[in-house]
């Protein structure tokens, strides 16, 4: 268990001196003249991404039921625009990075964000900006850059956090000022989710204890109200205390999941075979695909999943520790926490545990912006764990190198 | 896979045969119309309001082919 | 990077790992529920789940139609829809209310009632027709249709109106027949769907499935009806009784040479109870025809025997008294007892007859069992067994009384006589067709017995042409047509036992023309609400239906004397 995070190999980051030839003197700096390389992609991460990307488009085709090929079709397309914009960044992130201040980004999210309350509504909820080909979720963009915003503010403020606690007014101002334009959209599970990562940052980069239990005392009020106020997510929570009750309206589509979940057996119905599919399970595309997937896979199949999203989150932490740079470190931490997290609340819904919300599964959901801004938090994971690897100096003065030069 | 595609071609099919069903219906109904209005009931009862005529007593039949 | 002093750098690490342990509890909860899910409440899940989805397709069964003997159909499934509204997912109520008062034609009051009244889920309206449908259809898919919910239904139509229906019987919209032919032959027109699976979508579409596939094992029926002479069965039917106002009534029109049933009409009419197989009375004056005829072919009596009318008051045995008021002659032979419809003598042949023999012959006419019919409710009649008759009792049995039938068997006997000798297999359903070809044959024409001989067959078309020319039948005369039958006016027993003079049912049964006959019809009015006889109302009812079906048939007249005017004498 001890070394369950620690898998992460650190890269040699010593120079390499090319040993001398005859006639020639030893050359110390290659990198120069080395034609530029492509930044090594974390290997073990990619695997796992493929894998997802690959399920997760077998898994839209199965689970639209009629136009299955326009879901795939779109999910295709959104996928290798990921891909794309992955592989790029994982290049070319860092570089990026240091020409847009994180600043900034909050700006234009919120802009984003602003702009989507004016638009026209969908389904109800101003959730999406319509864009004619897709439809861009500015929360989606918000996740990715909301956790940027923090990691560069924490990284420059290291050290300091517990101690002085007015520090930490800034991120949650700015935190709170995304997660309320949010929550006007209206969407209650986006900022919770953001808001639970937010925490975890904080708490990882030092803040106190203390300090987090009267922040968290603090928007308790404020969930209550957003709950409350709005019935019918006081309609959801009450299904999802007593599901049968709510059998008609509110609760039909959980009971429809748990149909789904229970009537997988333990190998499932087989890939394509889910019923539950047929318009009985609403949203089976998007939200709920979980439940398609224990139905057509079974548990086994699901348990695999799941592993994988452990091994995700195993990986993807192991990195960040590994990581030299306090930013790097946490911006890997961020968004690794971000997309499992946003997994396991997604699972959780699915099979009950938490009240229904409106989050998808990772990779697996057919969206456009959740594929693409999802591939994009793995470019900049890849990115910034690369290039911990490359040799930008010679020597390092990392003294948790020191500590662990016997590993 | 396989199963998937023939649960959607299942369904097309289902959809198609409705529409073929609900033509169906229509010519149907059409066709009932005709006969009702066919009917010796109704054929008698117009006779005898629009035509003013009477049913003959079979003396009156000629019989032009056997 | 992190100082080198900053405590807090190890730290990070360690809450990273923390951190990512706390999270990985959550799959851990998660696996563990999925595991109870799957484990133990797989089945009780899985199986809600089959029952929402998997539907056997018990309403869309194709019911088979009914058909006459010609191929007019009588009886058929139409599909029809019921529109319905789920509250809970109508978007926009005013529009789609509106929408739906104007297509289907209903006020919007009245849904707005039902609206009220109703938790979630309410037929808008019911039995829809197609063309409305195909405006509601394109609908369901936009928004305006949200929470719109068209369902299949079946219903029986008849384009024939309700004629024939108490013969026809009713179906349910389940497509499942509860009466009559619907119901005899329910197996034969149902469609045969094994249960195999069909999935069905929330919307209610059919989703075919790989072991999906429709039997076409339906049935028509063609019944040997013909809804012609049906039509003017029923329209006699109801002429005789607007004006003597029967309880009930009925005619029935048999083809002598083949036995079938041309047409059954009741009075009352309801579907599935056809008076012709299921009343039973006791017939009456209309039996002296099976007794005289037996006896004539036993040789008993021979067709010129006079017969004594002692004084037209015969006492049978002590204290039972015959009176004849409608003649005042002392002996009458055969022809003039049937003209006038003499008890005396009608009672007097059959003791002539005897117990045994004429027994013989009333169960070899197929009294007292039922046909093969055996439509639903059919009875079988009454016949006491010979030992226990009486000799009023054999005396009442020459003139109609003491027996109970049903007009079927009747119409049978007077059959027999007209076909010359035979009882013929009475046939109501003419054939099956199945929907792969199959045909299947029901009518073949059956004789199956001889109960007269071809002399008395002779004799007895003699004497009833007598009764029809000469007799209490002339109402029942066809110009230039031969017709040859008998009336009869019974009493029927009163609840208190004895005879009362009030009810009665009268009745007339011939056939024509007689050297051919081609329809043998029957003509019952049970209690007339004025007294009458059958030679008044009932004989003028069999002329109507017989001069219909004459004419329907073009057959030409077997006397043509009789049409020819008199030569005008200047």
């Amino acid at each position: 268990m001890v070394k369950l995070f620690s898998k992460a190999k650190k890269q040699n980051t010593f120079a390499r001196r090319q040993p001398a030839l005859f006639g020639q003197p030893a050359r110390r700096n290659m990198r120069a003249e080395q034609p530029w390389q492509p930044l090594k992609i974390d290997k073990r991460l990619a695997f796992i991404v493929f894998a997802f990307i690959c399920f997760g488009l077998i898994f839209t085709y199965s689970s639209s039921a009629f136009d299955s090929t326009a879901y795939f079709k779109r999910q295709v397309i959104f996928d290798a625009l990921g891909i794309a914009a992955a592989l790029f960044l994982s290049q070319t992130y860092l570089p990026l990075q240091r020409i847009v201040k994180p600043l900034w980004l909050m700006y234009g999210t919120w802009a984003l964000l602003l702009i989507v309350l004016f638009t026209e509504p969908i389904a109800n909820v101003h959730r999406w900006i319509n864009l004619g080909f897709f439809n861009l979720q500015p929360s989606e963009v918000a996740k990715v850059t909301l956790v940027i915003y923090v990691a560069d503010y924490l990284n420059n403020v290291q050290g300091k956090l517990a101690k002085n606690w007015k520090l930490l007014i800034k991120p949650l101002v700015v935190s709170g000022i995304t997660f309320a334009l949010m929550m006007k959209a209206p969407d209650l599970g986006t900022p919770m989710l953001m808001g639970a990562v937010v925490v975890l940052m904080l708490f990882v980069a030092g803040a106190s204890l203390k300090h987090l239990a009267v922040l968290f005392a603090c928007t308790v009020p404020i969930i209550l109200y957003q709950l409350i106020f709005y019935t019918y997510r006081l309609e959801r929570l009450l299904s999802f205390l007593n599901p049968e009750a709510q059998a008609g309206g509110a609760g039909y589509q959980l009971m429809q999941s748990f149909l789904a979940v229970g009537s997988g057996g333990w190998f499932g119905k087989g890939l394509g075979n889910s019923e539950l599919k047929l318009e009985y399970l609403p949203a089976a595309h998007t939200d709920f695909i979980f439940s398609i997937m224990c139905e057509e896979i079974g548990l086994i199949g699901v348990l695999m999943v799941i592993f994988f999203f452990c091994w995700f989150l195993v990986r993807g932490v192991s990195l960040a520790r590994v990581s030299k740079n306090g930013f790097n470190s946490l911006v890997i931490f961020g968004l690794t926490m971000t997309v499992c997290i946003q997994a396991f609340f997604n699972m959780s819904m699915a099979i009950g545990l938490i009240p229904t919300k409106g989050i998808p599964l990772p990779f697996f959901s057919y969206g456009g912006s959740s594929v693409i801004m999802t591939l994009v938090m793995v470019g900049i994971i890849l990115n910034l764990a690369a290039s911990d690897a490359a040799p930008k100096t010679r020597r390092t003065d990392d003294f948790t190198d020191y500590k662990n030069r016997n590993r | 896979m396989m199963r998937i595609e023939i649960n959607r071609s299942g369904r097309e099919i289902g959809q198609l045969q409705n529409e073929v069903d609900i033509k169906r219906a229509r010519n149907q109904y059409l066709e009932l119309e005709v006969i009702r209005l066919q009917s010796p009931q109704t054929v008698q009862q117009m006779a005898q309001e629009k035509l003013h005529l009477r049913r003959t007593p079979p003396q009156n039949v000629v019989i032009l082919e056997e | 990077m992190f100082k080198q002093n900053s405590p807090f750098a190890y730290n990070a690490k360690a809450r990273m790992k923390l951190c990512g342990l706390l999270c990985l509890l959550a799959p851990l909860c998660i696996g563990v529920r999925l595991f109870y899910m799957q484990t133990f409440q797989h089945d009780e899940l899985a199986s809600k789940a089959e029952r929402a989805i998997y539907n056997f397709l018990d309403e869309d069964r194709i019911r088979g139609k009914i058909y006459d003997t010609n191929g007019h159909f009588l009886a058929e499934s139409v599909r029809t829809h019921s529109c319905g509204i789920s509250k809970r997912y109508v978007k926009d109520k005013k529009q789609t209310l509106d929408f739906l008062s104007e297509t289907l034609g209903v006020s919007r009051k009245d849904i707005e009632r039902k609206w009220n009244r109703n938790r979630n889920f309410f037929f808008v309206a019911k039995k829809i027709k197609p063309d409305v449908y195909m405006d509601i259809l394109p609908v369901l898919r936009t928004s305006l249709g949200q929470g719109l919910d068209l369902t299949p239904e079946y219903e029986r139509v008849h384009p024939y109106g309700d004629s024939a229906i108490d013969i026809l019987g009713a179906a349910n919209s389940k497509n499942y027949g509860l009466s009559g032919i619907e119901l005899m032959f329910n197996s034969e027109l149902s469609q045969e769907i094994s249960r195999r699976r069909a999935k069905r979508a929330r919307r209610g579409e059919l989703i075919y499935d790989r072991s999906l596939k429709e039997e076409r094992s339906v049935g028509s029926v063609y019944l040997t009806l013909d809804i012609l002479a049906q039509y003017y069965a029923e329209e006699a039917l109801a002429k005789a009784v607007k004006d003597y106002e029967p309880e009930h009534g009925l005619i029935i029109v048999q083809q002598p040479q083949t036995g079938r049933i041309l047409a059954a009409a009741s009075y009352p009419r309801k579907d599935g109870q056809s008076l012709p197989f299921q009343f039973t009375y006791e017939p009456g004056s209309t039996f002296k025809t099976i007794a005289i005829a037996s006896a004539l072919d036993a040789g008993v009596v021979t067709i010129n025997d006079p017969i004594d009318m002692s004084g037209r008051k015969w006492e049978i045995a002590r204290g039972v008294v015959v009176r004849d008021n409608q003649h005042d002659k002392e002996a009458l032979t055969i022809p003039e007892i049937m003209a006038v419809s003499s008890n005396i003598g009608a009672g007097k042949i059959a003791l002539e007859l005897g117990a045994k023999n004429l027994f013989y012959y009333i169960t070899a006419f197929g009294f007292g069992t039922k046909t093969d019919i055996n439509f639903s409710g059919e009875s079988k009649g009454y016949v006491p067994p010979y030992s226990k008759w009486t000799v009023v009792d054999t005396a009442t049995k020459g003139y109609g009384y003491g027996i109970a039938l049903t007009p079927i068997q009747l119409i049978g006997a007077y059959s027999a006589i007209a076909n010359g000798g035979y009882l013929m297999q009475p046939h109501l359903v003419d054939r099956i067709e199945y929907a792969d070809g199959r045909v299947q044959k029901k009518a073949d024409v059956r004789r199956i017995r001889r109960v007269l001989k071809p002399e008395t067959v002779q004799t007895m078309k003699k004497v009833l042409e007598h009764v029809v020319k000469e007799g209490s039948g002339k109402k029942a005369q066809i110009k230039g047509y031969s017709v040859a039958g008998k009336t009869g006016t019974a009493e029927k027993l009163s609840k208190e036992g004895g005879y009362a003079k009030r009810h009665h049912v009268v009745s007339f049964c011939g056939f024509t023309p007689i050297d051919d006959p081609r329809f043998t019809i029957l003509v019952v009015l049970d209690n007339p609400a004025k007294y009458t006889f059958g030679g008044t109302a009932a004989a003028p009812v069999f002329k109507e239906v017989a001069e219909g079906l004459l004419a329907m048939e073009g057959i030409a007249p077997d006397r043509p004397e009789e049409l020819q005017e008199p030569p005008k004498k200047k």
